[in-house]
């Protein structure tokens, strides 16, 4: 749409306040997080002491971060997985009609609401080696004999942490998912049903094709948080045992906050960004190509 | 007439308000404190000083333990530090190193009785920090439960882990465990700082009296196989055991001793009061490679001033008011009772403080703590007096060294390797050889 003269300028007035924003909160932030990372700089200091691509090259050689981002991998892949298959299986059964079914759309929504803090403090209470609710039930049913370390266990810290961001966050797939689902025509599952699909075949050949677009779009940005994600990981084991649960934004935090190191934990934040964008090169051509056949996400 | 009259007032009013502006000075004083109880205490002092000192405003900003430094730092980039600060003498030689601190010598003299054991050392030579209180970590145990097994409370190693193992029973005869020898920090961060208490009781440390790091040394690494030892006798799930866990498994009668310092006594009031005449005191005992002295783990709060400062002069009015009288009283006794011990040596023996109920209530525990204190008390800062460390800060804080006392606890590395794991990094990081 071409503006006119006078409206270009209406626009951008209205445009100003945000763009103010957005170099505030982000750009110069960024910008500064760069020049940062070039300093071997201390929390406390007034100023740095300029070393070059000295942190990017220590962090690159050192295996921490490597472990760190095959962490991140695993934590993003295995929590989308989980939350796009439980997310997809709670929009179809929230699509049905049934009784309470406003209610269980309520229910389902609620981790997503939950505070985060809430959240995780539930959670490490719910799996308290001592008195934690889970122990107490599974050895009641006497499927452990013993109680077992969520989130001690250097083997089990990291699957853990997995099921809690994928309980967390499959509410932002359902709501997505069911929104989409409640355009489908039922003509379509009609027709299908007289061709005598059954139920695992109107989802194979209606339902997957019509929310494939808005799956593309949800997977993508999930894994774009989820790959950012520090708080759940901070709060339920900052990064323990050990290193096992380490992620690169929770090391990034780790070196800056609390090793006081915010040169180096720029740098590390820098390399997520770079990580991260080529995440946001596909998401963006992704949308662009949906716009660019009628402004929405087509199949 | 009735407008002249409406104009006149106005006017008043605009040039009384505009005083009483111009007349106005505020101080803003940052504490880690958030305890509702140091909350109130610090109120009443602010109250009580803006009482006496018309025209002055104390804003109290509070910032978490672990946020102080990153807050502070934040605060001093962007030219809003606070007048004041409540801090640990750790940060002090950087800061002053950085040129951020006022000296306070004066306020020092002024007050007159603190020992200067007490004073952080640092590169200037001057008083930069005015100690506060000093909270004594001690072991503290289940003296019921020590008497029923035939046990005294242990003074070495050997004792040590003799009780703990006697003490992790089977109460109930079901097959589990539901008392347990002793509850110990195993997660990030607080388990490299807790772990410090038993390096030096058996002769170890971070760095020795020319700084060089000997953390990797064969005392310190003694040392914390020692404490892989005593996990055996933990609660279930050490490595995520905080600080705050510890507390609880003990004050609920889980672990039958503890290292704390004296908030143990309020979190007792707070959770389990019938156990409080059942808890007892001693120094943590000495290792084999020790000097056959117990260690007390003295750990000193302490007010600094930031050079930013616009009133400086006051305050150090400010300090010099919270350290006196009824306001020093106050915050001994009634903000974390039996927690800050009075660092004053005109206090050590004050009746009114041993009058004060929280603190008569644990009298005979509060006592052991400050004799204790004094007798075998160090800090990371005083374990060589006059030597400025100005690594020790940096070197408590860096994760790899909990993230390095964490991974023995799993059994993924052993002692030896882990602190040579955190050696190493030190000597990186510090660029020391």
């Amino acid at each position: 749409m071409l503006l006119v003269k006078k409206d270009k300028w209406i626009g951008l007035a209205f445009l100003i306040p945000a763009l103010i924003f957005m170099t505030a909160l982000i750009i110069y932030p960024l910008i500064n997080s760069v020049i940062l990372s070039f300093y071997r700089q201390l929390i406390y200091e007034a100023n740095g002491v300029y070393i070059g691509f000295s942190n990017y090259a220590k962090i690159i050689n050192d295996p921490e971060f490597w472990n760190a981002f095959r962490l991140s991998v695993i934590w993003t892949v295995l929590t989308i997985i989980g939350q796009v298959v439980i997310g997809v299986g709670g929009a179809l059964i929230l699509n049905e009609e049934f009784k309470g079914r406003g209610l269980a759309r309520a229910f389902v929504l609620l981790p997503f609401f939950m505070p985060t803090v809430a959240a995780t403090l539930m959670w490490r209470w719910l799996l308290n080696e001592q008195y934690g609710a889970v122990n107490y039930i599974l050895m009641s049913m006497h499927i452990i004999d013993k109680p077992i370390s969520w989130l001690a266990n250097p083997s089990l810290a990291m699957l853990t942490i997995i099921f809690i961001g994928i309980w967390r966050y499959f509410p932002f797939v359902v709501i997505n998912v069911l929104a989409r689902m409640q355009t489908i025509q039922q003509e379509l599952y009609e027709a299908a049903s007289v061709d005598g699909a059954n139920a695992w075949h109107k989802f194979c050949h209606i339902t997957l094709p019509e929310i494939k677009g808005v799956l593309i779009v949800v997977i993508l940005l999930r894994s774009l948080f989820m790959f950012n994600k520090v708080d759940i990981i901070l709060l339920l084991t900052g990064g323990g045992p050990g290193n096992n649960t380490l992620t690169l934004p929770v090391q990034a935090y780790s070196y800056a906050f609390e090793g006081m190191q915010i040169g180096k934990g720029a740098a590390n934040a820098i390399l997520q960004f770079l990580i991260i964008f080529v995440f946001i090169v596909i998401y963006m051509k992704s949308t662009s190509e949906g716009q660019k056949k009628g402004g929405k996400i087509r199949d | 007439m009735k407008r002249l009259l409406i104009v006149i007032l106005l006017i008043m009013a605009l040039v009384i308000s505009v005083q009483s502006f111009a007349a106005t000075r505020t101080i803003t004083y940052l504490s880690p404190e958030t305890d509702p109880s140091s909350i109130t205490v610090d109120n009443h002092i602010i109250a009580a000083f803006e009482k006496t000192h018309p025209g002055v405003k104390v804003n109290l900003t509070h910032a978490s333990l672990n946020d102080v430094l990153p807050k502070l730092s934040a605060m001093l980039k962007a030219g809003t530090a606070p007048d004041l600060a409540f801090s640990s003498p750790k940060f002090v030689p950087p800061l002053v190193d950085q040129g951020y601190l006022a000296p306070m010598d004066d306020v020092f003299k002024k007050l007159g009785d603190i020992s200067p054991k007490f004073v952080a050392a640092n590169s200037k030579r001057k008083i930069f920090d005015v100690p506060a209180a000093v909270e004594a970590r001690m072991l503290y145990y289940r003296k019921d439960l020590f008497e029923a097994a035939g046990l005294k409370p242990p003074t070495n190693f050997d004792e040590w882990i003799k009780a703990a193992k006697a003490l992790t029973v089977d109460k109930n005869g079901d097959g589990k465990i539901d008392q347990y020898g002793i509850s110990l920090t195993g997660a990030p961060p607080e388990c490299s700082y807790d772990i410090c208490i038993v390096l030096w009781a058996n002769g170890g440390d971070l760095f020795d009296k020319n700084n060089r790091i000997v953390l990797d040394g064969a005392k310190t690494v003694q040392a914390l196989e020692f404490l892989g030892k005593m996990k055996e006798f933990t609660p279930p799930g050490m490595a995520t055991t905080t600080y705050k866990d510890v507390s609880l498994n003990f004050a609920n009668g889980v672990a039958a001793m503890a290292i704390y310092p004296g908030r143990m006594m309020m979190n007792i009031d707070r959770y389990n009061p019938e156990l409080r005449s059942k808890v007892g005191v001693v120094p943590i005992p000495y290792g084999p490679g020790g000097n056959g002295k117990p260690v007390v783990h003295e750990s000193l709060n302490d007010f600094i001033i930031f050079k930013t400062s616009k009133n400086i002069k006051l305050a150090k009015e400010f300090v010099s008011f919270y350290m006196s009288d009824k306001q020093y009283l106050e915050f001994l006794t009634a903000s974390t009772p039996g927690h800050s011990l009075p660092v004053r040596n005109s206090w050590l023996d004050d009746p009114d403080y041993f009058k004060f109920e929280a603190i008569a209530k644990w009298k005979d525990n509060v006592m052991t703590s400050m004799d204790s204190a004094f007798k075998y008390g160090t800090d990371f800062l005083f374990r060589y007096p006059g030597v400025v460390n100005p690594y020790v800060g940096r070197a408590t804080a860096d994760p790899t060294f909990a993230r390095e006392i964490n991974k023995f606890y799993t059994g993924e590395i052993s002692a030896k390797q882990a602190l040579t794991n955190v050696a190493n990094a030190w000597r990186e990081m510090f660029d020391i050889k």
